[in-house]
Order: structure tokens, then C-alpha cells, then sequence
């Protein structure tokens, strides 16, 4: 089961919300969750799938170990042990999971790409905890149940984002459901699911046309282009639907994404995306910038560990995770590169070169993850400049960007910061001027907000049955 | 000692009568608007949470309470521990769940009205095709184990080389194929595909030569007639037009459904059906 599952919204979420709203107690709210979790996991699958949150009993004793062994300086090199085996034990998980329990990649299947994270994103809590415990950054829990909250919260395992056991603790005891974060949460799943199907679908078929079977220059641009701002919008709608599910719940957490900056260029585009797991691991490799600025070599030496361990995820199923590895390393490079010494170079540069920049710089990876061979990749560079093919654009391509123009600029305005500022800022000088004004725009925001959320049904409603 | 203190009262009242003190306090009013505003930030709040929740439970209920009047009491899989644990029964749950989903066509005719909204371009009533291939087939291209010499995805060949294949009868009555390749001018047009539709068959005899041709009709007509019997070798499924046999049976007699823009060539005598066809 995926949250843009049907059965999800429609029935799944709506009474597990109910029956957790029944009580006031954070133990039966926490019940509710794990029963609920196992439920949402297991959906379609065999309940042997369940067979991974073994790990929570093994991370729950190492956890215990980690405290006993760091010793009191915290320093101990025994306490090590710990963290080495849960890091076994989770990359174990992950590998049978991935290859029991998913599809085969096949044809290209965006969907495919973020549907892997899911075992990730559970495994890396447990390690993060050992790792955590014997930082000393939190205590040892000594309640398995309140662990396994935490691990097991469906709230946490589409997209993120990778929350440390010591910022939740104090939610996993005691939390409150109020009106405002119900409020806020409906909101974030509301505008999430229009993001992961609307505006997903929107792309698929961008790409679909331009790297179809009509090659065209402006194709190629724009059929690449679309299958990154695909994956985008699919992961940060699973995102934004997560946080609003945990609001629902009771849980604040941080948000997984930030917007896109020119001035830190793709460096913080890829760190921008999926940041608390980026947050995480530069933290545990060292390079949080905390004590300075890390040395060239070792930024190169992480980075390149970080892309061995993308691509060698990735292709564990199959081996169309090549494309996955080298794209992995071809943005590890560029990361350094831009660390080492052309982001100084380029930051006296106006915002629309950097922009240029980044539309290049996520071109070229996204061709990198897009195909499987690189002659196939050589052949699709080829076409950006025109050798290959003699047309700029299709029939197909330039009716696609007509008639799907006014979602293309919302699209435009939730990716591009500086114009969603200036929305906003716009729509706040409005709701400033008086009560009546202030209503009229939170009005406007209701129902578009609820317009979302019919039209995302109603494409889910066409796409299940197929009609 | 009292007359110290009431002189200096004296002297802090002159000082304070000389700073003019407004009669309207405009940050008195700002504060008053913001409270205002406060105020009705959560009473907006609270009618965007009840809107919202009103709708997700109108609308849960309804996909729950109403069906698509579909049954299908053979496939249903009853709840047992062997069925719930190999998962056999959610997905019964979710295929059910998704089957009786309430007036699909309608849904797909107001998502096709409402989509309109999209772009420039869209009109009411006529569905809308996104350019998404069905899933499962997504074809690339690119991906070509040859290599190519002229042109993407087609190994060797210019991505709009057309083979043709001319069948002719000579005087013995013998039939000759012959094959060429050739290449519209200009390139032809980016329609790789041609709707069965929009291409009519027309076949012109003479007593030594049968040439068939295919002409099309669209928005932008070619400037050669071409002949298309073969398409690119990348093609995975059939195409709509289907290389030929080299037997003249395959062809029609002259039946042009559609007024051609150019005709056929040596068409000197009535077509004599008997000949070419076997």
C-alpha cells in the first residue's frame, strides 16, 4: 500500500484517525499506530514482509548494548560494536526486502525509483538510534513499545522524512491532537496528494512524449527535464502527504525538503531534497560543517561512499539500477567540484546564470539515471544539440505544452522560490488590507485546496479502473 | 522638603506639556486591526478544517456506500488466516474496493470537462489525450543495440527513410518486386505513425507495371507521394501499416476513399484485375 492508494485515503486514513481520536492517551494512540502500520505494510503482500521489523528487537538491544559499552567518557571504542551490527543487520533488511518484496524495475517506471526508499528510510531509523545512543546524543529506551512507534510508524515510510529517535521521544509519550495541526495537516496531504498525482501525471506524459517515439531537440530538453521534475514532485507530495499524516497524528516534524536556492547550486538542490537523511549522514561521515569546512579529499572520499551505496542499492533488484549508479556519481562529483572551488567561482554570478546552471546540471544527471546503457545516453545528448535528428519540436510535444500550460505554471510557481514569494506576498497584502479581504483570500485558498483534492481523486478514480 | 517634591512635579509637568501627545494613537489602531485579524485566523481555521474533513468523509462514505452495481460473487475470497497472512485477502479487499468504485465513466467525463482548466487549447467534450502511453509500454528510442550511422533509433537509416516496395508485372507476367529506400523531401513530416484514417490505398495498373501507392492526408501534405510498406526497424509493436506480401492479392482495386492529391501515375488503361491478382 502506497498514500496514494485509494483504499488509503479514502478508507485506511479517515478511520484510523477516527478510532486514534477515541482516546486522549499516548500508549493507545501509540497501539493504534503500530496495529495500523502492520496493517499498511503487509497490504497485498505476504505478512512474512513483516518479518524485517525483527529489526526492532535487535536495534532495541543493541541499543542497550551501545549505552552500556560507550563507557562513561563516551568515547570507548567497544561501543562500536553496537552500531556495526545494527548497520549489518539493517543492510541485511534492506537487501531482502528489496529483493523479495519489489517489482522488478522493467521498463522505466518512475515510480519505481521512490518506491525502493521505503525499507531505506525504516532501516536507517534503526541504525540512526544505535549510532544516536552511542553519540550520547540520546538515552537507551528502555520501552520496546515506544521504539517500535518509532520504527514502525507508517507515517515515516513512504518518503521520509528520517526523524532522530531523540527529537520524537517526547511526542512518542505524550502528544496532543489539537484543531490546528489537524488543521495544517489536512492541508499538506490535501495539497501532497495533488502534487504526487496531478502534477506527477503531468510530467509522465511530458516525458513520455518528448523521449517517445518522435525525437525532437526541444523532446529531448524537455522529455529529460520532465522526468526529474517528475520524480520531484512524486517524492515531495509523498513528503508533504507523510508530514501532513504525522500532523494528523500529533507528530511535528521538520519538513524533508527545502526550497530550491540558485545561490547554492546543485550542491543544494541534492541536499535540499531529502535533507534530514542528507543531515543524517553528513553528520555520521563528519562533514556537518559543525567544525569547519571539511578538506577537498574527504568531501570527494563521502561523496563517492554516498554514491556507491545509491547505486549499489538501486541495483540490488536489477540491473537497471546502472543508470542510477552513474548518476549517483556523476552528482558526488559535481558536488565536490562545486565545494572545491566553482561555487566561489560562480557566486558573483546573476541568479538567471545559476538557474541555467541548475536546469543543465539536473538535465545531464537525470539523462544519467534515465537509461540503462551509455550509447543510449551518448544518442539522447546527441539529439540536444540537434545531431540526429532534424526536427526541434513535435506536433504531439507542442499541443501537450498548450494544453496542459496553466498546470506547467503552477508547477513553475511551487518549484521556483522567488515567485512563490512574490505569490504569497501578494495574496498576504490582500488579507492585510481587511477582515473581509482576509476572508475572501482564505476563502480562495479552501477551495482551491478542496478543488485539489476532487480532481486528484477523480485521476486516481480514472487510473484505477482504467475506463 | 514638600515644597522640593511639588516643584519638581512642577518642573516634570512643564517638561511633559511641551511633547504634543496625539489626540488617535495610530499604533493603538494597528494593534486593534491585528487583533482582529488574530481573531479571525482561527475562526477561518476552523471553517477550512471543518470544509475540508467534510468533504474527505462525504466523499469516503459515498465511495464506501455507493457501488458500481457490479457484482462478482465468483472471485470472492473469504477471510481465513491462510488467506490474511499470504495476503491474498487484502488484495481481494483492494481489487473489490477499486471495481465497485462509483460511476467511473462519469468521473472520467467530468475529469475530461474540468480539465479544460488545464490549458489553452482543451475544449468541453472531447477527451483529452495526455500523450501517456498506457503503462507497461514505454518504449525508448534511444536504447538501440546498433549502431547508428545516420539518425536515432534507427539503426543506420535516417529516422524518416521509407522503404518501398514496387511490385511489377512485366510482359511475360511475371511478377518483380523491387525495394527501395528513399527519403521524403524536406524530411517528410514528424508523424512517424499514420492513423489508418487519414491514409488511403490506391492501386494504378498498366499492363507492365503495378505500382501501389499510399498517399495521406493531413494538415501538411507531403511533397512526394511515398510508399510506406516498412517502418523502422525500433518499432515493438505492429504498425498500422503492415509491410506487404509481394503477392498483388494483398492490394485492392481501385477503391480511393479519400480525394488524393496527387494521381497515381501511368494510368493509361482500365485496371485489369484479373492480371496481377493469383
Amino acid at each position: 500500500m502506497v498514500y496514494t492508494d485509494l483504499i488509503f485515503i479514502l478508507a485506511v486514513f479517515p478511520l484510523t484517525t477516527v478510532v486514534s481520536l477515541l482516546d486522549r492517551s499516548a500508549e493507545y494512540k501509540n497501539m493504534v499506530l503500530i496495529l495500523t502500520s502492520l496493517l499498511f505494510f503487509s497490504w497485498g503482500r505476504s505478512f512474512g514482509v513483516c518479518l524485517i521489523f525483527l529489526t526492532v528487537v535487535t536495534d532495541w538491544l543493541l541499543g542497550l548494548g551501545a549505552a552500556k559499552l560507550r563507557g562513561r567518557s563516551g568515547k570507548d571504542p567497544a561501543g562500536l560494536l553496537p552500531v556495526a551490527a545494527s548497520a549489518v543487520l539493517n543492510v541485511l533488511a534492506v537487501i531482502y526486502y528489496n529483493k523479495n518484496f519489489l517489482p522488478a524495475a522493467g521498463e522505466v517506471q518512475t515510480v519505481w525509483y521512490v518506491q525502493n526508499l521505503s525499507a531505506v528510510y525504516y532501516c536507517l531509523r534503526g541504525f540512526s538510534y544505535v549510532y544516536d545512543v552511542y553519540k550520547g546524543k540520546t538515552g537507551a529506551e528502555k520501552n520496546i513499545f515506544c521504539l517500535m512507534t518509532y520504527m514502525l510508524s507508517y507515517h515515516f515510510m513512504c518518503a521520509g522524512p528520517l526523524v532522530r529517535y531523540g527529537d520524537i521521544q517526547s511526542q512518542i509519550r505524550s502528544r496532543e491532537v489539537t484543531g490546528d495541526k489537524l488543521n495544517t495537516g489536512l492541508n499538506c496531504i490535501f495539497l501532497g496528494l495533488g502534487k504526487a498525482v496531478i502534477l506527477s501525471d503531468l510530467f509522465a506524459g511530458l516525458r513520455q512524449t518528448g523521449l517517445g517515439s518522435e525525437i525532437t531537440t526541444a523532446g529531448s530538453w524537455i522529455g529529460m527535464l520532465s522526468f526529474a521534475a517528475e520524480l520531484y514532485f512524486l517524492f515531495t507530495g509523498l513528503c508533504d502527504i507523510s508530514r501532513g499524516l504525522c500532523l494528523t497524528c500529533g507528530f511535528v516534524l521538520p519538513a524533508n525538503y527545502r526550497e530550491i536556492d540558485p545561490d547554492e547550486l546543485f550542491s543544494g538542490f541534492a541536499g535540499g531534497v531529502n535533507c534530514t537523511v542528507v543531515g543524517f549522514f553528513k553528520d555520521l561521515l563528519g562533514i556537518s560543517g559543525s567544525g569547519g569546512a571539511p578538506s577537498a579529499v574527504r568531501l570527494t572520499f563521502c561523496s563517492g561512499l554516498c554514491a556507491l551505496m545509491t547505486g549499489g542499492f538501486y541495483m540490488v533488484k536489477d540491473r537497471a539500477g546502472m543508470g542510477a549508479a552513474a548518476a549517483a556519481a556523476a552528482a558526488a562529483l559535481l558536488v565536490t567540484a562545486e565545494q572545491a572551488g566553482l561555487k566561489k567561482a560562480m557566486k558573483g554570478l546573476p541568479a538567471a546564470v545559476k538557474y541555467i546552471y541548475l536546469l543543465l546540471t539536473v538535465t545531464f544527471i537525470a539523462g544519467l539515471a534515465y537509461f540503462d546503457s551509455f550509447g543510449a545516453f551518448r544518442r539522447w545528448a546527441m539529439t540536444l544539440v540537434g545531431i540526429g535528428t532534424p526536427y526541434t519540436l513535435s506536433v504531439a510535444m507542442r499541443d501537450l505544452l498548450l494544453h496542459r500550460l496553466t498546470l506547467i505554471i503552477i508547477a513553475f510557481f511551487a518549484v521556483c522560490a522567488p515567485a512563490k514569494k512574490w505569490l504569497f506576498s501578494a495574496g498576504d497584502k490582500l488579507s492585510a488590507r481587511s477582515r473581509g479581504w482576509y476572508g475572501s483570500v482564505r476563502a480562495v485558498k479552501t477551495l482551491c485546496t478542496a478543488l485539489v483534492f476532487i480532481m486528484s481523486i477523480m485521476t486516481l478514480v480514472v487510473r484505477v479502473t482504467g475506463v | 522638603m514638600e515644597s522640593d517634591i511639588r516643584n519638581d512635579f512642577k518642573r516634570l509637568k512643564s517638561q511633559a506639556d511641551r511633547v504634543p501627545v496625539p489626540e488617535d494613537c495610530e499604533e493603538n489602531d494597528r494593534a486593534i486591526g491585528f487583533l482582529e485579524r488574530e481573531m479571525g485566523v482561527g475562526h477561518f481555521d476552523s471553517l477550512n478544517l471543518l470544509v475540508l474533513s467534510a468533504l474527505l468523509i462525504f466523499v469516503a462514505a459515498a465511495f464506501l456506500a455507493v457501488s458500481s452495481g457490479k457484482v462478482d460473487d465468483n472471485d470472492k475470497v473469504g477471510l481465513s488466516a491462510k488467506t490474511f497472512l499470504s495476503g491474498e485477502y487484502t488484495r481481494a479487499l483492494t481489487d473489490n474496493y477499486n471495481e465497485q468504485l462509483p460511476i467511473p465513466e462519469t468521473m472520467k467525463k467530468i475529469e475530461e470537462k474540468l480539465s479544460v482548466f488545464y490549458g489553452l487549447g482543451n475544449s468541453f467534450g472531447e477527451p483529452e489525450k495526455n500523450g501517456k502511453l498506457p503503462s507497461g509500454y514505454e518504449v525508448s528510442p534511444f536504447e538501440s543495440d546498433e549502431d547508428d550511422e545516420g539518425g536515432i533509433g534507427n539503426s543506420g537509416k535516417h529516422e524518416n527513410t521509407l522503404k518501398v516496395t514496387t511490385v511489377i508485372t512485366d510482359e511475360n507476367g511475371e511478377t518483380v518486386t523491387t525495394e527501395e529506400e528513399v527519403t521524403a523531401k524536406n524530411g517528410g513530416t514528424t508523424a512517424l505513425t499514420r492513423p489508418p484514417e487519414t491514409s488511403s490505398t490506391t492501386t494504378a495498373f498498366n499492363m507492365y507495371t503495378t505500382t501501389k501507392s499510399e498517399t495521406t492526408t493531413n494538415n501538411n501534405a507531403p511533397s512526394i507521394t511515398t510508399t510506406t510498406t516498412t517502418m523502422a526497424t525500433r518499432a515493438t509493436k505492429p504498425t498500422e501499416t503492415e509491410p506487404t506480401d509481394t503477392e498483388p492479392t494483398d492490394t485492392e482495386p481501385t477503391e480511393s476513399t479519400e480525394p488524393t492529391d496527387t494521381e497515381p501515375t501511368d494510368l493509361t488503361d482500365p485496371p485489369d484485375t484479373s492480371g496481377p491478382e493469383e
